[in-house]
């Protein structure tokens, strides 16, 4: 948005050119193929389940927007890293964001079940077998028992008794909150609202990750922090807080500032045409 | 709990040149996080409101915060979520154990305004959990106070 230009840009999901989009189905894909600490599985588990979870620092705390900065960045290189081994452009395997104040629904990207003749990898996700024991522990009337009781993710997007998604006028409220901590609680509570919105396994820490969802809400999450920052210039932040190594990234919360220093940053808008074909 | 009446809170009292405040807040301390995701829906001077309270114009409805649930504490017994020796700040580097309490802020100016008559009000929370089980009451409501901050 301003200053150096990063390299790489974030898209929205819903403006993605077709070769971008096949791209993000491929990484994906090859990254849930992977069963060890470089694949889909290792990732969404960081969130929740199988433990360690991150509950003194990610959700509720004073860290939610960098540890989840330094949490999509280790997931994007990862997405890079298939990327290369496809022989894919890098460039094209970015995460992109979900602008659900304004596309008030799930995003065909995200929701067909099918793509191309074949399973959606960005629709629903296969859950490892530790995470779910571990979620059959709680007791068996409660939610995340229930959960662990389906192999594969599922959303409930806009069930009985669910809030709306949050509105640009809510977004805008918010980036108006001028001190830091302040315009991230009101965030936190924007970004809340999604996840039970989406509802299933997005509803529910532990389980979040798994969903391919996850990553475009958060991008989008991101996004809106990256524009109040650049509304905030001058922003300074407690020194103990800024040397906080965030587990298990080993980011400082001060790494997390510069996302022209993290090498990417937001296309302001996207749009396309699809050309003369 | 299913729902939450407090005791009647004074409103903001008027600054000298009749200005009462720019924003107001509903602070919610030690917010238990670690069920399942809820609806926190606050009520101003509504005490009877329930989980079938209309929402939609309804001048009582002030907002509401959300609770995005860890899901429960998974370890082998409770004191996984609780331990009972808490790890000491700066004395070591491990990954802290436990789920910490949260804080909630709901800003109400504009329905505190709108319903600013006598000298107090009430704040009924209700809790909704959506789904299936959205018809029915939840115990899922544990918090540890509540706080009315006002900006001039």
């Amino acid at each position: 948005m301003l200053g150096a230009v990063a390299a790489r840009q974030r898209r929205s999901v819903t403006q993605l050119l077709p070769q971008q989009l096949e791209t993000m189905r491929k990484t994906y894909a090859a990254l849930q193929a992977l069963t060890d600490d470089r694949g889909y599985q290792f990732y969404a588990g960081i969130h929740g389940l199988p433990l360690p979870k991150y509950c003194k620092i990610a959700h509720g705390q004073p860290f939610f927007l960098p540890w989840h900065r330094a949490y999509l960045y280790s997931f994007e290189l990862a997405l890079r890293d298939r990327a290369a081994a496809l022989k894919l452009r890098v460039g094209d395997a970015t995460i992109p964001w979900w602008d659900w104040s304004q596309v008030r629904k799930i995003p065909p990207t995200l929701a067909n079940k099918t793509a191309g003749g074949k399973k959606n990898p960005l629709f629903s996700v296969r859950i490892n077998d530790l995470a779910l024991q571990q979620g059959r522990r709680d007791p068996e009337d409660s939610n995340a028992h229930e959960l662990a009781g389906h192999l594969d993710t599922f959303r409930q997007p806009n069930r009985p008794g669910v809030r709306p998604l949050p509105t640009a006028k809510a977004v805008q409220a918010v980036l108006g909150r001028s001190e830091f901590f302040d315009f991230q609680d009101a965030l936190e509570q924007l970004h809340n609202d999604v996840h039970v919105w989406v509802g299933g396994h997005m509803g529910d820490i532990a389980f979040s990750a798994y969903d391919p969802i996850f990553w475009s809400h958060h991008a989008m999450i991101d996004r809106i922090w990256r524009v109040w920052q650049t509304r905030h210039p001058q922003t300074t932040l407690p020194e103990a807080f800024l040397r906080v190594v965030m587990q298990p990234f080993g980011l400082t919360v001060r790494d997390t500032l510069d996302v022209i220093a993290l090498g990417y940053d937001y296309a302001f808008a996207t749009a396309h045409d699809p050309g003369r074909g | 709990m299913e729902r939450y009446v407090s005791k009647p809170i004074p409103y903001p009292a008027a600054e000298a040149d009749g200005e009462y405040y720019t924003r107001a807040d509903l602070i919610f301390y030690e917010v238990d996080p670690t069920g399942e995701s809820y609806y926190g829906l606050v009520f101003l001077d509504a005490p009877d409101a329930d989980w079938s309270t209309p929402v939609e114009d309804n001048d009582h409805f002030a907002g509401w915060f959300t609770v995005f649930g860890h899901g429960g504490c998974f370890g082998d017994d409770e004191s996984h979520c609780a331990p009972a020796a808490p790890q000491a700040p700066g004395a070591e580097f491990r990954v802290p154990l436990g789920i910490p309490l949260q804080t909630k802020t709901v800003t109400i100016t504009e329905p505190l305004r709108r319903l600013a008559s006598g000298d107090s009000f009430t704040v009924t929370v209700v809790a909704v959990v959506p789904g299936d089980r959205e018809q029915t009451p939840q115990d899922v409501l544990n918090f540890g106070g509540l706080r009315l901050v006002t900006y001039a």
